[in-house]
């Protein structure tokens, strides 16, 4: 018998997540639908999709900044699907700054969540560790991955342009120097536009084979100054004042010598609130202590790496707010 | 050093950049003021991530309504703001906590910027004011 037969009676209960715990959830649907999608395309795989953007917007919407802090210091090695989740949440937050409706974000999430559906395979086996200039072959596969994505999610049913479109325009800029079609200025969408600067926000922050990971701050004046060529210009503002110069997540050391997490955003922009786990003498603290980053001795004086901290990660969980996760068990 | 001030010739009549011109100007008093009261070095740490911040929003004000009204001169007008982004986020903060010298650089970096700046705003107020009068 089928095990999903909805005939069967379900107890439906709650449970209370982390962002991190939440998280790993959405990473291993995302990575089924991913699979299925390239293994079955026709077995329903756009509702589980659109299922998944429906939870990201609405933890976006409740735990923004918890959710901003789980993506920015997840370091996961095969992290393929916690980048595409990572740049979902950042167009949820980038369209709605721009006035988007709830169903047009829904869609665009989805288009993040599917965006390297044509180069996944490459993706995760070669250029996240490859050191090599690109081959001529991998060149070949990454500019046709946008229409080939789009073919993939069309043999899976989809039709809803508004996740089709921005998918397929990912990589155009508006200089006209982007791919597959070379559009340019206002032939690309806003929703395509959105995708490409969440989408090249999330590869800087990120290492690579061939380069380190960038500091978010100079990730942001990076995009900026790609601004009206490669990327968006009102997206590339909207995410630095989206993100700060120090986002979510973010190590920082104080003036006073203290070690934390950014934390949250404060209540004078832009200094954040910062969770500190280690003291101005090196001393592992047993719960992070918030510190307003406006005030002399808190001021952020620079960023770090993660520090060691014998319990780090039960630290992190208490920091930010729980989600609530409506669960359906057989009985 | 005396403390700048925006006269009118330089407004834009646009309330928005007007504001952010404003606000521009009295970070750089502001930091001028803390290194004549021999305030607290962290301080200029703090005002050099607000002007950082601002920059990235004022540049954008600026940039989009310069396209919607077909400034001629954009281009131009949009190397001259990468030229001072680089120089404001390539700003070493660390060094204004040890130096005095850093922290006159960056007053000096400030106000060099926001005259040359409000400077090449005249044409953008003379363009948008010719326009507004056909």
């Amino acid at each position: 018998m089928n095990g999903d037969n909805p005939v069967l009676p379900h107890l439906t209960v709650f449970k209370e997540l982390t962002v991190f715990e939440w998280l790993d959830l959405q990473h291993r649907l995302l990575s089924e639908i991913h699979q299925q999608l390239l293994d079955d395309p026709e077995k329903g795989q756009a509702s589980r999709c659109l299922y998944l953007a429906h939870q990201i917007q609405k933890v976006a919407s409740e735990n923004p900044i918890g959710l901003l802090a789980a993506l920015q210091l997840n370091r996961s090695l095969k992290y393929q699907q916690m980048k595409e989740l990572f740049v979902g949440v950042l167009c949820e937050m980038l369209a709605k700054e721009q006035g988007l409706a709830s169903s047009a974000r829904l869609y665009l999430i989805c288009a993040a969540l599917t965006q390297d559906l044509g180069m996944l395979e490459l993706q995760d086996n070669a250029l996240d560790r490859q050191a090599n200039p690109l081959t001529d072959s991998q060149k070949r596969q990454i500019s046709k991955h946008p229409l080939q994505g789009m073919r993939l999610l069309q043999r899976a049913q989809v039709k809803e342009t508004q996740w089709l479109t921005p998918l397929e325009q990912h990589h155009e800029q508006p200089d006209g120097r982007g791919y597959p079609s070379g559009l340019k200025g206002h032939e690309i969408t806003l929703a395509a536009g959105i995708l490409r600067v969440a989408d090249g926000y999330v590869a800087m922050v990120r290492p690579r084979g061939d380069r380190p990971a960038l500091l978010p701050k100079d990730a942001i004046k990076e995009i900026f100054l790609l601004r009206s060529k490669q990327f968006d210009t009102v997206s590339a503002r909207i995410l630095a004042n989206i993100l700060g110069l120090y986002p979510p997540g973010c190590w920082v050391r104080l003036y006073n010598g203290e070690m934390g997490v950014v934390s949250g955003i404060g209540n004078s922009h832009p200094f954040p609130v910062v969770s500190v786990i280690l003291s101005t003498e090196g001393e592992h603290l047993s719960k992070a202590l918030p510190r307003d980053t406006h005030l002399d001795p808190y001021t952020v004086v620079e960023m770090v790496k993660a520090p060691f901290h014998f319990s780090l990660t039960s630290l992190l969980n208490q920091i930010w707010p729980t989600v609530k996760v409506e669960m359906r068990k057989k009985v | 050093m005396r403390p700048l001030r925006i006269e009118s010739a330089l407004k834009l009549s646009v309330a928005e950049i007007d504001s952010q011109h404003q606000e521009l100007v009295d970070l750089a008093n502001k930091t001028q003021l803390i290194i004549d009261d021999g305030g607290h070095p962290v301080c200029l740490i703090r005002m050099l991530d607000q002007f950082n911040e601002l920059t990235i929003r004022h540049f954008c004000t600026e940039e989009v309504l310069m396209q919607d009204a077909g400034y001629p001169a954009y281009q131009a007008h949009k190397q001259m703001h990468d030229v001072l982004i680089k120089k404001t986020f390539g700003f070493d903060a660390s060094s204004l906590l040890g130096d005095i010298g850093a922290a006159k650089d960056l007053v000096a970096l400030m106000r060099e910027w926001l005259l040359d700046h409000i400077e090449a705003d005249r044409d953008v107020a003379n363009y948008l004011k010719e326009r507004q009068s056909v």
